[in-house]
């Protein structure tokens, strides 16, 4: 079989082996050196004074530089006043305990962490894609790219949603009634494409979309982790909705253990950190005006650390500090008039900014929302712009 | 109807002379299900027809012949004294063999089920053989078309770098991968990934059964099942049928290995690679206890143009190849 790529030159081959052994999944180290192939193929390479004469040089600097050296600033992007760097708070994670498939039929799975999902429901929807990851670049550091820097598939964390649906009082003498709503939830979810996962009143846990596909839970919504910006996020993260709603009673016991299981499993098998688990309220934007929470599910209430994750709500918003977002009195309200530490200290921290960069807070954020509007113009983000 | 078993992401199916292997992840782990890629007619009735669907094995009625697919058919094949048959022959489909497009439809389909929407499947094709001027296109066209029709999205992987693929992730897929299967032996070396060479022998296990066959005299269903079920290498055999089993073994090994030494000398272009590099076995051919010993030993004495730090047997060997193929399908697809 004659190879139509490259093999990476004897020069560059121990840079790319040397990135390819910190790849951990093998799928994901295939691709890279696939990719570092194709790179290797490019016709500029073929040509033989530029491969006689700076080869040599040139592919280990280009390889250096592309291990190290951030990616620079477009000369068409206006580059905000430097000011002082935006630190992120990514707080110590720890990893999921690992659990493992145990048991299978066509009708449930069982884990063994004891999570049993159900599979009555499971539905196809549009399969999971690759999808862009955006630096996460707050103005001020050396400047903004809109491009997407990374692309990946796997989720890349989870969005808690309640239904916000009719709750029938939770007690025996209603029991024919909770089935009965829970039922037609999960069938009214299955027919939206939702959600990944249902929570229904007596904690049970119901696929709906397949882990393959991409749920409609999240349209309009934007997180960060130090990683990188995920921009929409219906492709990289899961949705799990439990049948609640927000500003009502507390979940019961089995609603929480069930979040619980169905959280440390998707954990282990995506190798999701804790701090990518958090609600739609913390990720949902409004980009007509610019205000978070255009979803308000959790946006107060959710019970983070009896699930076994850090308290989320302390995590700053890149809403707010990356795109300008603001928030308003409706959402202030709609959380129980309580704002989050994360939110609070986002909204300081572009004041803060804006006052470095000698411009007055309103400008600063006007640059900041030009720079989610080149984003959303971008094709890439056209296509995953479907509304929720 | 059975249930789709590709939810949306890649499937992986070696094609092979012998069996058919379907591998799929669920989380991190890889589940593998195969069938033999064989079939046995025999004489219709309706007493044996409806045995055969109480039982619940896989079988077709065409004409006056009941047609035993898959698992089932070699001990069909024993209880009526006849020979299997095969759907492909040296690696690729039988355009002989009339019934061969839809029994190892039939035969593909018991293990992938319906497809869904977007189903994704890499499957292995093989490597043209050595000094011959068969080509593979029409095997792959052919699979490739039959796998659309069953509504997958396709792609091709040769099936020694499918072994790379599925074994050597530690080395950066770098290496050489070597499937003994029925028809051919597959060989392939990739560096980082990258194809770097590959053939095929047309000398495999089916060539060990038949030319012991004749040989002995005995039928080629009862030399395949003393190779599969009681020979080794040790160097002395008391059984002729081991004796002459342990000859043809060694002829395709001398013949898989002065082929590597011959594609090593010739291929231009070599990369540089500076370092030894492993030397993977699988396929049900590599099987027998001391196959290695007596495979690594002729590779030491043949010198080869590369320096080779270890050879192995993969880890699962008859799972490697289709391994491989649902790694590249998730990786490229």
């Amino acid at each position: 079989m004659r190879a139509t790529l490259k093999p990476p030159s004897p020069t560059s081959a121990p840079l790319v082996e040397w990135r390819a052994n910190r790849i951990e999944d093998p799928i994901e180290r295939l691709r890279f050196l696939r990719e570092a192939a194709v790179h290797s193929s490019e016709p500029m390479l073929e040509r033989r004074w530029f491969r006689r004469k700076h080869l040599r040089v040139l592919v280990p600097l280009a390889l250096w530089a592309w291990v190290f050296i951030p990616a620079p600033v477009p000369s068409n992007v206006r580059k905000v006043v430097t000011v002082v760097p935006v630190q992120r708070p990514m707080p110590g994670d720890t990893p999921a305990a690992a659990v493992w498939l145990v048991e299978q039929n066509s009708n449930f799975e069982i884990f063994s962490n004891g999570l049993r999902v159900e599979k009555e429901f499971v539905t196809a929807n549009r399969a999971r894609g690759s999808y862009a990851i955006f630096r996460r670049s707050e103005p001020g550091v050396t400047g903004s790219r809109e491009e997407a820097f990374d692309t990946r598939r796997d989720p890349a964390g989870i969005v808690f949603h309640s239904t916000e649906s009719h709750q029938a009082p939770f007690e025996p003498a209603e029991t024919r009634n909770l089935k009965r709503i829970g039922r037609s939830l999960v069938e009214f979810v299955k027919g939206k494409r939702a959600y990944h996962y249902v929570i229904d009143r007596f904690g049970r846990v119901y696929r709906v979309v397949q882990e393959t596909d991409a749920a409609n839970h999240a349209g309009r919504s934007i997180w960060s982790d130090d990683r990188g910006t995920f921009v929409y996020l219906n492709d990289s993260f899961l949705g799990v909705a439990l049948e609640a709603q927000t500003d009502g009673d507390a979940l019961n016991t089995a609603q929480v253990h069930s979040l619980r299981v169905l959280t440390e499993m998707l954990r282990s098998k995506y190798r999701i950190p804790g701090y990518n688990c958090i609600t739609h309220a913390q990720v949902s934007v409004n980009p007509s005006n610019h205000r978070i929470g255009y979803h308000t599910d959790w946006a107060f209430g959710f019970p983070f650390s009896e699930i076994g994750l850090p308290d989320n709500y302390r995590l700053p918003l890149a809403s707010v500090t990356s795109f300008g977002f603001e928030s308003d009195d409706v959402f202030l309200n709609a959380a129980g008039n309580r704002q989050w530490p994360g939110l609070s200290a986002s909204l300081e921290q572009v004041r803060n900014q804006a006052m470095a960069a000698g411009v007055p807070a309103a400008e600063y954020r006007k640059q900041l929302q030009q720079r989610f509007q080149r984003i959303l113009n971008s094709a890439a983000m056209r296509e995953r712009g479907e509304e929720q | 109807m059975k249930q789709s078993k590709n939810s949306g992401s890649a499937l992986g199916l070696d094609v092979g002379t012998s069996r058919v292997v379907l591998a799929q992840r669920a989380g991190d782990e890889y589940q593998y299900e195969s069938q033999l890629n064989a079939f046995v007619t025999i004489p219709f009735s309706k007493l044996t027809a409806s045995v055969l669907e109480k039982e619940g094995v896989p079988h077709t009625i065409q004409g006056g012949e009941i047609i035993v697919h898959g698992n089932e058919s070699e001990k069909f094949a024993e209880l009526m004294n006849t020979e299997i048959r095969r759907t492909m022959t040296r690696g690729t489909l039988d355009a002989k063999e009339p019934e061969s497009l839809s029994l190892i439809r039939q035969i593909i389909a018991s293990l992938t089920g319906d497809a869904s929407p977007d189903s994704k499947i890499c499957f292995t094709v093989p490597a043209a053989p050595l000094g011959s001027e068969e080509n593979v296109t029409y095997h792959e066209s052919t699979v490739r078309q039959m796998l659309g029709e069953m509504g997958y999205r396709t792609k091709s992987i040769n099936e020694g770098l499918a072994v790379i693929y599925g074994e050597l992730e530690n080395n950066n897929y770098t290496g050489i991968g070597i499937s003994f299967g029925g028809g051919l032996c597959n060989v392939a070396m990739a560096y980082l990934s990258v194809p770097v060479l590959s053939f095929s022998v047309a000398k495999a296990g089916d060539y060990i059964d038949s030319s012991a066959a004749s040989v002995t005299g005995e039928r080629v269903n009862r030399i395949r099942m003393a190779k599969e079920e009681t020979f080794h290498f040790n160097g002395f055999h008391a059984d002729k049928i081991q004796q002459v089993l342990s000859v043809y073994y060694d002829e395709v090994i001398t013949s898989v290995v002065t082929g590597l030494k011959d594609a090593l000398a010739t291929t231009r272009n070599l990369p540089r690679i500076g370092k030894p590099i492993p030397l993977v076995l699988s396929g049900g051919t590599a099987l027998p206890e001391g196959f290695r010993d007596r495979f690594d030993k002729a590779v030491r004495e043949a010198e080869l143009r590369v320096q080779i730090s270890e050879v192995r047997m993969a880890a699962n060997p008859l799972n490697a190849a289709a391994k491989g193929a649902l790694v590249a399908g998730l990786a490229e697809m």
